[in-house]
């Protein structure tokens, strides 16, 4: 194998940038679903010869496009008439398998000839989770002599710093029994896929066995930095098997601490920069639904950007305490602003991003909001089943409530 | 995921409505701005539907693949995933196969494959055809048509959407597309269901599906995984019950009260279900996280026979069932033909497929 030499050119001097500029502009016409790549000026390429020939290939990259370019082969003309499988078995590009013994298939990706080059683009831009081989057909040279492979790899990506854990939601250090959820917050984006080997709820120094409801789709926001962990509802049901069985993960009057280890991997494969632990203590469960009828208002003063603020008897649910509250004005127009969610998550505020009008305002709060055992404005977690007229009744609940208040 | 019925008379009161419908029915040319591939479905004509968990809607994919296979052949491939991580040119540790189905018409294997775990991870779908060789499915220039869903997130906080719903299966019945999801807010239990062709002004709807068991509590738990069979939706719950909803009794906008006919345990998941025939004998095999792969017979007096299970369980409570000891780490499962179904398998980090003998 001939020594590895690797070159990189971050800014190529002007002709030969506007040679590959031209080459990969007209590659992307035609191969990248037409997206205008604006990173051109991030050219990169290494350069490798292939022994002693006069072949040499190098990988040319920018931010979303990978190509490997060879140069110096004989008979152009006629690799020229052949079809693509029949390249690939001349110019075989794939990843460097981790044992020897495995043959893994080659890249997917695109031959063409530009100016007596063959370049293969890959389908997808190179990973630095591997290294790449360039395996060449003695075909192309002289048939006596063996070509060795070429290795390359992709520049490493730029590592953020580690990312931590920023809040767990219920904030409180005090929850009930049949508590069904937390939302675990993220400084940076993480990694799909192992959630449910880093959390841990424990009982002093014993992990409550399988206590969440472990799903292959995990429940990420769109940009994972927020983690929604369910309590399985087979255990926190009363007269499910689960529960029959094994009895609830939390009981009353117990303390517990939920774990959440520092090797969990953020997206670009760093471990958290500590391990996380919040402890609480657990109360009776709560079966009741959550009552309007106790929440207090705050209501603020014309021409000021003062809050309006709800405030509960109870903890509610974080993420919907952020969504389903909507504030309309006069003629029903939503006001925009923005909402805060705190102590504990029992008070809402939100603050108009233009000052009040003396006019009647109103707060829709959509009755599906939650508390923190999963009980909403229009139906508990469980319901007793009475007949049947009891269940339509029930479908006939509200979408939303609404609080109206006056400013002045 | 599309599960062959058993029932080939149901199979064509389904079909009937379908046969005037080309397989581009409602479609358009164009590149599917799909962000994630997750669970998959067949409808009729060798279309594929793909769940996007992120982007909150189905996507309607014509492939192409509409011929009958010449034979029926047992597809056995090791290591896939390491074999598709490499054909994307990524380690099998940053590659997720996150569904796999059978496309009726040809018997081709379908794989739904996340390039990456993080929020930018790639769509890749992969076909594996009966020797077993991988290509992949193009979402360029391909005919498809895409249903988002009508209460997708708003955007008032622009590309940030903090609630999803996770598609967590998909099956075409009858000229519907039923959809089970997941939020990562709100505990809910709703079976999207959606007109196909898709009717482009996004008239999905959904329905509440309560099952009334446990002593008369009832509770509106997510669905996992669910079939269809003898007009009637077979729905395994995240809180484990296998609960029987007739399809009837699924109307836009209703809540409806399913009848859980079989209990599947503890510290388990239910993953993914098929319904096949035997003999006379219809079947219901279903992979589980931690309970193997569990065979239940099935005839439409068997269900409406049963008793709810409405009280304090014992262990064979509701319609019996048998767990199949040989197989062992299946993640996933489809009927590849009449006599055989292929499994997703996976142990310590490789996953295999395999073919077996319907059992």
């Amino acid at each position: 194998m001939s020594p590895r030499k690797e070159e990189s050119k971050p800014l190529l001097s002007p002709p030969p940038f506007a040679v590959v500029a031209f080459l990969l502009s007209v590659l992307m016409g035609s191969i990248v679903r037409g997206q205008e790549d604006r990173t051109l000026a991030k050219v990169s390429t290494q350069s490798q010869q292939v022994g002693t020939s006069a072949i040499s290939v190098e990988l040319r990259e920018t931010s979303n496009l990978s190509i490997f370019a060879v140069r110096g082969l004989p008979n152009v003309d006629r690799l020229r008439t052949l079809d693509a499988e029949q390249l690939s078995k001349l110019v075989t590009i794939r990843v460097q398998p981790i044992k020897g013994d495995v043959v893994l298939p080659s890249l997917l990706g695109t031959f063409s000839f530009v100016d007596g080059e063959l370049l293969f683009q890959s389908r997808f831009p190179l990973s630095d989770s591997v290294r790449y081989q360039v395996e060449l057909s003695s075909q192309l040279d002289d048939p006596m002599r063996i070509l060795p492979s070429l290795l390359f790899s992709t520049h490493p990506k730029p590592k953020l710093p580690a990312a931590s854990v920023s809040a767990v939601y219920p904030s409180s250090d005090v929850l009930p029994e049949n508590l069904l959820k937390f939302y675990v917050h993220f400084t940076a984006p993480m990694s799909r896929g192992e959630a449910y080997q880093r959390i841990h709820l424990m009982h002093g120094n014993n992990e409550v066995k399988s206590p969440f409801l472990a799903l292959g789709e995990e429940l990420w926001d769109t940009e994972q930095t927020r983690f929604t962990l369910f309590v399985h509802p087979g255990l926190v049901k009363r007269g499910v098997k689960p529960r029959e069985d094994s009895g609830p993960p939390m009981s009353s009057g117990n303390e517990y601490s939920l774990r959440i280890d520092s090797s969990w991997q953020s997206a670009d494969r760093q471990p958290l920069a500590s391990t996380y632990v919040k402890k609480f203590r657990v109360v009776d469960a709560d079966d009741q639904q959550p009552n309007p009828t106790t929440w207090k208002i705050g209501t603020p003063k014309a021409n000021t950007t003062e809050p309006v603020t709800l405030t509960f008897d109870e903890s509610l649910d974080h993420a919907m305490l952020n969504r389903v509250l909507v504030v309309r004005g006069p003629s029903g127009i939503r006001i925009e602003g923005d909402t805060t969610v705190e102590q504990h998550e029992t008070r809402w505020s939100f603050k108009p991003a233009n000052p009040w009008k003396s006019h009647d305002y109103r707060v829709e709060i959509a009755t599906n909001l939650e508390d923190l055992a999963g009980n909403s404005l229009a139906r508990p977690f469980e319901t007793k089943i009475v007949d049947e007229s009891d269940q339509n009744d029930r479908a006939k609940v509200a979408t939303q409530i609404a609080v109206d208040f006056f400013v002045q | 995921m599309l599960r062959r019925k058993s029932s080939w008379a149901l199979s064509l009161a389904l079909l009937i409505p379908c046969a005037y419908l080309s397989a581009d029915s409602g479609m358009k040319e164009g590149t599917p701005d799909m962000k994630h591939a997750g669970a998959m479905a067949f409808a009729p004509h060798g279309v594929l539907l793909v769940g996007d968990t992120v982007g909150a809607a189905i996507f309607a994919i014509d492939t192409g693949d509409n011929q009958a296979a010449a034979t029926a052949a047992s597809v056995n491939i090791e290591k896939i995933n390491e074999k598709v991580a490499a054909m994307i040119g990524s380690s099998a540790e940053e590659t997720v196969i996150n569904d796999m189905v059978v496309n009726p018409l040809s018997g081709n294997i379908y794989l739904s494959v996340s390039r990456g775990r993080g929020p930018s991870a790639a769509p890749v779908i992969f076909k594996a055809d009966a020797k077993g060789a991988l290509s992949e499915v193009s979402l360029t220039k391909v005919k498809f048509s895409k249903a988002a869903f009508a209460n997708a997130p708003d955007s008032k906080e622009g590309a940030r959407n903090p609630r999803m719903s996770a598609i967590t299966d998909i099956q075409y019945m009858d000229g519907k597309v039923v959809v089970a999801g997941l939020s990562n807010e709100e505990f809910a239990s709703k079976l999207r269901l959606m007109n196909y062709p898709f009717d482009g002004n996004e008239q999905s709807t959904s329905v509440e599906v309560y099952h009334g068991a446990h002593g008369k509590l009832e509770t509106a738990s997510p669905v996992r995984t669910f079939v269809t069979y003898e007009n009637s939706v077979l729905a395994a719950y995240t809180c484990t019950p296998l609960v029987n909803i007739p399809i009837g009794d699924l109307k836009p906008g209703t809540k409806t009260q399913g009848k859980t006919i079989a209990e599947l345990g503890n510290m388990n998941q239910p993953l993914d279900m098929i319904v096949y025939k035997k003999g006379d004998q219809d079947y219901l095999l279903m992979a589980n996280s931690a309970r193997g792969v569990m065979k239940l017979k099935l005839s439409k007096n068997d269900i409406e026979g049963t008793k709810a299970i409405t009280s304090r369980i014992a262990d064979t409570a509701g319609l019996p069932y048998e767990t199949i000891k040989d197989l062992k780490g299946v993640v996933q499962l489809d009927k590849l033909n009449a006599k055989q179904a292929v499994l997703l398998v996976s142990n310590e980090g490789r996953q295999d497929i395999r073919t077996i003998d319907l059992p």
